[in-house]
């Protein structure tokens, strides 16, 4: 955030307005009048044409079933959404804090909760502009079979789910970093690390052992909602319990990270 | 004696046929002790999609019979379909308890779709013990056909998406540069 930003915060609010709307609105002009959220939707609009371009044009991708192919481009959708949103999330703390600009935000009358929750909000602003961004993808792959509207509402649903997962993930790994690097390289490392499952072969998810991994991984649970929806035609309600757990998990990281916010300090675990 | 090369000629067309008809009386004698059924005889389905179907093993003979085996096979009459069964289910073996004489067994198989065309699926159950095996009738499934992404009009998409964003993108840096 800049400086111009951080000033933006000693403003008095209105008595109406909480702090953390105005930290919100603060932190969603910085991030989207910046060209910062732009760029990244640049980066993301591109990856979405690529892999339609393929799906389309490339032999061996057409090769799939169109449901399939659907499939796979709400997936990229959600994962690089998703990727987006830990990574501005994971920044939002260590990076005031390597900018040395977290003093100044510390120093606002807006309570720390209430700093969290608007950088949260913005992080979070990320995934609706990304998911925004791959209607038009996903309505033309799917335009022939009618599948666009139950991939839009769950993919949108569980991405949701999963963004203010990672929101939490991000803002708890953040605010514990004292370097930025660090935040953004072991948040990166967490969401490979709940997306590899997913990417087992079916062989390896069988027994107890794959079945609890399966439910158990928010990310492998909510993909495999979507291919169990996408694929298989599933009604939105017919797998909802492999919603459980990306729904508590989008409950209790961000409510974990609000916790934590009173232990939010300029130079944690320095002693200094 | 010297044998004629006719006689040869009569001894190597025989000679298979005899060892084909020991054969089939080998399969038909076993198949009384074990009886495999499927409550399929045919089915439709779209690519992707999932079915399943049950299939009863039967100890029709007057021993116990222990280290039973099914296993589902999946191929094709269509030598221009590319069948993987691995691809179509993800497990095609199970392991049958010890069936006492008269006892059966239930097993269900799930099957996924891959690919379209006409399909056999089979249940044969192996008994290591005696070294025979024993299968079930045919069932005939019809996977309809694969629908694939219609790629005309994609290159509008693929590049005004991105060209949007760009430029909103350069407007947005624009208006700041002017701010500032």
């Amino acid at each position: 955030m800049t400086d111009q930003a951080i000033s933006g915060y000693d403003a008095p609010a209105p008595a109406a307005t909480s702090a953390w709307i105005v930290v919100a609105g603060q932190e969603l002009r910085d991030l989207w009048l910046s060209g910062r959220g732009l760029t990244m939707m640049l980066a993301h609009t591109v990856l979405l044409s690529v892999s339609t371009y393929l799906i389309a044009t490339n032999q061996e991708l057409n090769f799939l079933e169109q449901r399939e192919a659907i499939n796979l481009v709400l997936k990229v959708a959600v994962v690089v959404g998703c990727l987006l949103v830990v990574i501005a999330a994971a920044d939002s703390i260590s990076g005031e804090r390597e900018r040395g600009t977290l003093e100044s935000l510390l120093l606002t009358p807006a309570p720390r909760r209430a700093l969290l929750v608007g950088k949260g909000i913005a992080a979070l602003s990320l995934w609706f502009a990304a998911f925004a961004l791959s209607l038009p993808y996903l309505w033309w792959i799917g335009r022939d079979v009618g599948t666009f509207p139950s991939a839009s509402v769950g993919g949108f649903v569980v991405g949701t789910l999963l963004a203010l997962f990672l929101v939490g993930v991000g803002l708890i790994v953040t605010m514990f970093s004292q370097s930025n690097r660090l935040s953004i390289s072991l948040s990166f490392f967490l969401l490979l690390a709940l997306v590899a499952p997913s990417q087992l072969p079916t062989g390896a998810t069988r027994g107890w052992a794959g079945e609890l991994l399966m439910r158990a991984d928010p990310f492998t649970a909510g993909l495999l909602y979507l291919e169990r929806l996408i694929i298989n035609a599933h009604t939105l309600t017919q797998d909802v319990g492999l919603l459980a757990t990306p729904v508590v998990a989008a409950v209790l990281l961000p409510a974990l990270a609000l916790g934590l916010a009173g232990r939010l300090t300029l130079l944690p675990r320095s002693g200094s | 004696m010297r044998i004629s090369s006719r006689a040869l000629a009569a001894i190597a067309l025989v000679l298979p046929l005899l060892l084909v008809g020991t054969t089939g009386s080998h399969a038909s004698s076993t198949s009384s002790l074990i009886m495999v059924e499927v409550d399929e005889t045919a089915f439709d389905a779209g690519p992707g999609e999932k079915i399943s179907f049950t299939s009863t093993v039967t100890n029709t003979g007057e021993e116990s019979l222990s280290g039973l085996i099914a296993h589902l096979n999946i191929l094709t009459s269509d030598p221009g379909v590319y069948v993987d069964p691995e691809d179509w289910s993800a497990k095609r073996t199970q392991y049958l308890d010890d069936l006492s004489s008269g006892d059966s067994q239930r097993l269900t198989w799930t099957v996924q779709a891959v690919t379209s065309g006409p399909l056999i699926l089979y249940v044969a159950v192996s008994d290591t013990g005696k070294n025979r095996v024993y299968a079930s009738e045919p069932i005939e499934m019809t996977v309809g056909g694969q629908r694939v992404v219609n790629s005309g009009g994609v290159l509008p998409l693929v590049l005004w998406m991105p060209a949007g964003v760009l430029g909103l993108l350069g407007a947005t840096l624009l208006r700041r540069r002017r701010h500032q």
